[in-house]
């Protein structure tokens, strides 16, 4: 069996706890994701989609259960090690881009090899460029994000998401803003990446279509996933 | 990208102060005239204060050694059931005769070695009457040894006639005193003493002190000439002291008095009041620098504030990057540092233009400085080093609030 690159065991996540408001919005979830697996996550909205992804990526942890990430038990990790080990093992992509609006496109995908290695050098240029290059985005690699178009822009957020290598890739709907072409060229991307460099991708879609190119499909419904 | 060599951090910190650049200007300009009020202040409340200081002083010196006091002491101790016992005996104050300082060579050798004195003055000095002709005036004899007293109070530069050579038959006399008495360089003075000393004396100099009554009254002197003229023959009414630090003349005189046991009175004491005002400008002084700090800083929180709220998503795409929280902490607090530091170089080179062109402009009717200003380079560097820290330190609730932003909440805005 191929390696596992992240699961979830029993995971449950609960908002507001110990409140009188207190809601369960992930009723214990079973997911294991191996190596260069494109899996496409649907279900309706305010299904537990985005939270179940927000626990993946280790933005948000599980009220109960165990996660691991690349073998690793991640509910014992503190605070830092948790921020270490998702800039080497997760890639995001968020359905509104998120660029950072200061930077150009080659620094937003330089930003998290920047971050790691604390200080710049010509290596990440050469690897973000490369990566841009990859994304159709040569010309643009010196022009500010805000100038660029919404498919472009989350061409900028594939390479940036690809800058570190993670084996995992999150996306959470990232071709909900875009039209048919700009969806179909970004999931082309996604589709390469995980061909190429045998990433895992977890992605969400309400996109049938799309769905249906990934190699399988859970859904997601009321927080659980019906098996 | 610019700023390569910068870290991660202050390359992110630049950028986001580059991208609020209005906001970014307004608070920079603001801790600029912030810094700029302080340095201006500053330079001229010091300029003043040490011209206040230099005036007091540039006449006396810092500190006057004195023969101790006579003082009365009844006979016998005034003990219950005494045969001697004097009950409520009127004991009259002694007269205060001019004496001199016991061993004042000792003395002397003794204070010039002590830590903080500079020099060491001796001087004979009393009233005698200055008689030419019809005329005669009352004035204040001081015997001098120059090369000594002369770096106590600068007479030479006072000078405005003739020189200042003192030899046993000479005197110098204050300009005013020289009108009141129609004498002038090379004529002759007889200065007799009520001790019974009386000499004619060749004016050598005219000197001006300052003020009409001290013109009217300073006569100075050999200092041998004094000794005879008062009847202190090898002795010396006082020691003139000056000391290193002028505010801790006080200080000097206390362990002075300690060792030889002679009075010690220091500027300070003599003059308490002006003291107290000096002291009363450097309180309010720092009081308004600290207001001005203050003010400076709550500006460089706000600002950061609502730069976190605004940048908020931001926060939360780099920390799900991998962007640790102390990098988080570090990028806000380095904002708020380089804000300090930009705002004060704009504020120091403000003062310097407000503090050059005070100095042109504000002129005596001769045309020369009101007063001197104390264009120190020590308080633009501090001003530039605490301007800095106050933006470290006014940035840290803010930045501290930006590394706990939660990542999930940051993203969806």
């Amino acid at each position: 069996m191929a390696e596992a690159v992240v699961s979830l065991r029993g995971v449950r996540k609960s908002f507001n706890l110990g409140l009188p408001n207190e809601t369960e919005v992930l009723h214990g979830i079973d997911l294991t994701l191996v190596r260069g697996e494109f899996c496409a996550v649907m279900g309706p909205s305010g299904s537990g989609k985005s939270t179940l992804l927000n626990i993946v990526g280790l933005l948000d942890r599980p009220t109960s259960g165990s996660l691991r990430i690349g073998g690793e038990e991640v509910n014992a990790l503190d605070e830092h090690a948790l921020t270490r080990l998702r800039g080497h093992n997760i890639g995001f992509i968020f359905q509104y881009h998120n660029l950072l609006a200061g930077f150009t496109a080659l620094e937003n995908v330089m930003m998290p090899m920047l971050g790691d290695a604390g200080f710049f050098n010509e290596r990440m240029a050469q690897h973000s460029a490369a990566l841009l290059d990859s994304v159709g985005l040569a010309k643009w690699r010196d022009s500010r994000v805000t100038q660029l178009s919404g498919g472009q822009q989350q061409r900028v957020a594939i390479a940036r998401a690809l800058a570190m290598d993670p084996p995992l890739l999150l996306a959470d709907e990232p071709t909900g803003n875009l039209d048919t072409r700009a969806a179909d060229a970004a999931f082309e991307l996604l589709r390469k990446a995980n061909r190429e460099r045998g990433m895992a991708i977890l992605f969400v879609t309400h996109n049938p279509a799309l769905a249906e190119r990934c190699d399988r499909t859970i859904q997601v419904v009321d927080g659980l996933i019906p098996t | 990208m610019t700023s390569r060599w910068l870290p991660f951090e202050g390359i992110v910190a630049l950028r986001f102060l580059r991208e609020g650049r209005m906001q970014t200007l307004f608070i920079v300009a603001g801790i600029a005239i912030g810094v700029a009020v302080i340095v201006f202040m500053s330079a001229l409340l010091n300029g003043l204060q040490s011209n206040f200081v230099r005036r007091v002083l540039s006449g006396q010196a810092h500190i006057q050694l004195l023969p101790p006091k006579e003082v009365a002491r009844p006979l016998g101790a005034v003990r219950e059931g005494s045969a001697l016992s004097l009950e409520d005996a009127v004991v009259q104050a002694p007269l205060q005769r001019l004496k001199s300082i016991d061993q004042w060579q000792t003395i002397a050798t003794q204070v010039r070695g002590m830590p903080g004195v500079a020099v060491v003055a001796p001087m004979a000095s009393g009233s005698a009457l200055a008689i030419r002709g019809e005329a005669s005036r009352a004035v204040s004899v001081n015997g001098i040894d120059p090369a000594q007293y002369f770096r106590i109070v600068a007479l030479p530069e006072k000078m405005v006639r003739g020189s200042t050579r003192l030899t046993p038959g000479d005197i110098l006399v204050g300009t005013d005193l020289a009108t009141d008495l129609g004498v002038s360089v090379g004529d002759k003075l007889r200065v007799s003493s009520a001790r019974g000393g009386d000499q004619t004396l060749t004016v050598t100099g005219l000197f001006d002190l300052g003020s009409k009554q001290a013109n009217q009254r300073t006569a100075f002197v050999a200092l041998r000439t004094a000794q005879s003229l008062l009847g202190l023959i090898g002795g010396v009414s006082s020691l003139e002291v000056t000391v290193n630090d002028v505010y801790a003349a006080e200080t000097v005189a206390q362990r002075i008095k300690a060792v030889t046991g002679v009075e010690a009175d220091s500027w300070i004491e003599v003059n308490a009041q002006f003291f107290t005002a000096v002291q009363a400008q450097k309180t309010s002084n720092t009081a308004i620098r600290f207001f001005v700090g203050l003010s400076v800083a709550f500006g460089i929180a706000s600002v950061l504030v609502v730069s976190v709220v605004q940048k908020s998503r931001e926060i939360g795409i780099l920390r799900a990057m991998g962007i640790s929280r102390g990098q988080v902490l570090r990028v806000f607090l380095l904002q708020g540092g380089l804000l300090g530091l930009l705002g004060s170089f704009g504020g120091a080179g403000i003062g310097l233009v407000a503090l050059l062109l005070w100095q042109r402009y504000a002129l005596n009717p001769d045309g020369t400085p009101l007063f001197p200003l104390a264009i120190e380079p020590e308080l633009f560097l501090a001003s530039l080093l605490l301007a800095t820290l106050t933006g470290l330190v006014a940035a840290f609730a803010p930045a501290l609030r930006a590394a706990r932003l939660d990542p999930v909440v940051a993203i969806r805005g």
